[in-house]
């Protein structure tokens, strides 16, 4: 029961990260029908900015405190908000001004993950460790908490107000959203923007219980599994999303827990595989069919 | 005397060498209902596109309200007062009634992204008032029964009619509709007539409108303007258009 218990914890502490991640894929996805493969490498760099914020400046000075750690969030949101915006402004933003196609976006994408990346390897490709923060029981129940909030505000962010509202009509349809007055620019810069600080917060939390990490983390080592989780989850749907993440969180861990660590990616696949078999678009996504 | 709410000088579009539409000028004053008519492919809804931003002119001006807009973007035409609707259906499908009136309500709220998070008073403040207004406008077309049901959920008629709605919302000086008739039986017609006349009337809003349903248009338009290959043909009161010989040839040929 014991170790039941242990994979349930860390399960849902990964699966939170991972759902805050894939949160960005699936926004950006929803508003753009653009799948954003430079959101691996946002997270990358939230994980870095917080690690040499910490190394270079604050552990010496504040210690290993919640204020470290809370310096270390606003500054690496602010960092991959930043990267975000100027990814969005001249990779994307010109692509879809000239009307081009979808595939020419999603190449684009590709190309600036591995772009960024490249940059993030001549950093430094050495193995990095996150100071400890707290421990695991105290790391656990701020990930829960900080996830659950989150997903609150964000809901009802897009549920509620006239942002959320004109998110969804670019959503729908783009062109009678900007006959109705919508700013699609200002809206999908703003995705982009919630999108990466999601990807900085998941990260910071990520990183309290599992400290080691390189350049990599982001695009190999959390790889596809947020990507994935979107999905899953049914893409465009928030607490679609939610669910990938927990969902290979829990799987991930659970496998982990009872010794089947290298095999995983084969269970996580194979059950996605034959969902996705039974629903094409996702546990919660919607099934969009043409009517003849 | 009437303001005059929009007018377009010469306004020219050129798609790859065609003329799509050529030396078009128009001008309509605060309150009246206009109708644009003309054969199939004669260019009505690329100007409808042009004077909503959709297409900018090769040449000619737009002026909406006395400003210049001829260059302006589709979003920002609407805050100065034109709106539209579409010659297809283009409702957020799966957003509720309320929710696709309230998209464009959102120009008239000016809360900030932090207000909408923290629930402030200004927040509540301007979402109920924009959900008054939808409410109000709603029940004027007969609406108010659907507005949690999903748009496209809505019989057909209804979905035409929540497309005039949302372009109510707004508050547009200028109301262009497209084609509001299309596909609808000779009842639904006949009830959109008394609609179109009294969104007018109750919201003080010119409107221009492309038909081909010319009971409808000879019915309710106090001028009609007549285009024929991206020409201007034929100016004047129902009556006039109706027995104008150029009208009729663009129409049933020589």
């Amino acid at each position: 029961m014991d170790l039941f218990f242990e994979g349930l914890k860390n399960g849902l502490a990964l699966g939170s990260a991972f759902a805050l991640m894939a949160l960005g894929y699936s926004m950006v996805y929803g508003i753009v029908k653009m799948i954003n493969f430079a959101h691996s490498e946002f997270i990358t760099i939230g994980g870095f900015v917080s690690y040499y914020l910490c190394e270079l400046l604050l552990i010496d000075k504040l210690g290993n405190t919640v204020g470290t750690l809370l310096i270390c969030l606003l500054v690496s949101i602010v960092v991959c908000v930043v990267v975000a915006v100027i990814t969005e402004k001249f990779a994307y933003k010109p692509l879809r001004k000239k009307g081009s196609s979808r595939i020419t976006a999603l190449i684009t994408a590709i190309g600036v993950s591995y772009i960024l990346n490249g940059i993030l390897n001549a950093i430094t490709g050495e193995q990095l460790v996150f100071p400890k923060f707290f421990d695991s029981q105290t790391a656990f129940i701020i990930t829960i908490v900080v996830t659950v909030i989150l997903l609150v505000i964000l809901t009802l962010f897009v549920k509620k107000t006239k942002v959320g509202i004109a998110m969804r009509a670019v959503s729908e349809n783009e062109n009678a959203a900007k006959l109705m007055g919508i700013n699609n620019d200002f809206i999908i810069s703003l995705t982009f923007i919630i999108g990466a600080a999601l990807a900085a917060i998941g990260i910071l939390i990520y990183l309290l219980s599992n400290r080691y990490f390189r350049f990599d983390v982001g695009s190999v080592v959390i790889g596809l599994y947020p990507f994935v989780a979107a999905v899953i989850g049914g893409i465009g749907s928030l607490p679609g999303a939610v669910l990938g993440g927990l969902l290979i969180g829990l799987i991930n861990q659970f496998a982990a827990t009872y010794g089947f660590g290298a095999w995983a990616d084969f269970i996580i696949y194979g059950i996605f595989v034959v969902i996705l078999l039974f629903k094409p678009a996702g546990l919660l996504g919607k099934d969009v069919r043409e009517k003849v | 005397m009437a303001q005059t709410v929009l007018k377009a000088n010469n306004i020219s579009i050129v798609f790859g060498g065609l003329h799509a539409v050529d030396n078009f000028s128009i001008e309509i004053k605060e309150g009246e209902l206009v109708g644009l008519i003309g054969p199939n492919g004669a260019g009505k809804t690329t100007v409808f596109n042009m004077l909503t931003g959709v297409y900018v002119p090769t040449s000619g001006t737009i002026e909406l309200r006395g400003q210049d807009v001829t260059k302006m973007d589709p979003h920002s035409r609407v805050k100065i007062g034109i709106s539209r609707t579409f010659q297809n259906i283009r409702l957020f499908k799966r957003m509720s009634v309320l929710e696709n009136v309230k998209v464009s309500s959102n120009i008239h709220m000016t809360y900030k992204i932090f207000d909408g998070i923290f629930k402030t008073r200004k927040y509540w403040e301007q979402e109920d008032k924009a959900t008054n207004e939808a409410m109000e406008i709603l029940k004027v077309l007969g609406l108010e029964e659907y507005v949690n049901e999903q748009a496209q959920n809505l019989p057909y008629g209804k979905q035409r009619k929540l497309e005039i709605a949302r372009a109510l919302a707004s508050h547009p000086a200028i109301l262009c509709l497209d084609e509001p008739a299309a596909g609808m039986n000779p009842i639904e017609t006949e009830e959109l007539m008394e609609t179109i006349k009294l969104v007018r009337d109750k919201f003080k809003t010119a409107i221009l409108l492309i038909e081909h349903d010319m009971k409808l248009v000879m019915g309710i338009c106090e001028w009609i303007k007549v285009i024929s290959f991206g020409k201007e043909i034929a100016t004047g009161t129902p009556d006039e258009i109706k027995n104008n010989k150029e009208v009729i040839t663009a129409y049933l040929g020589e």
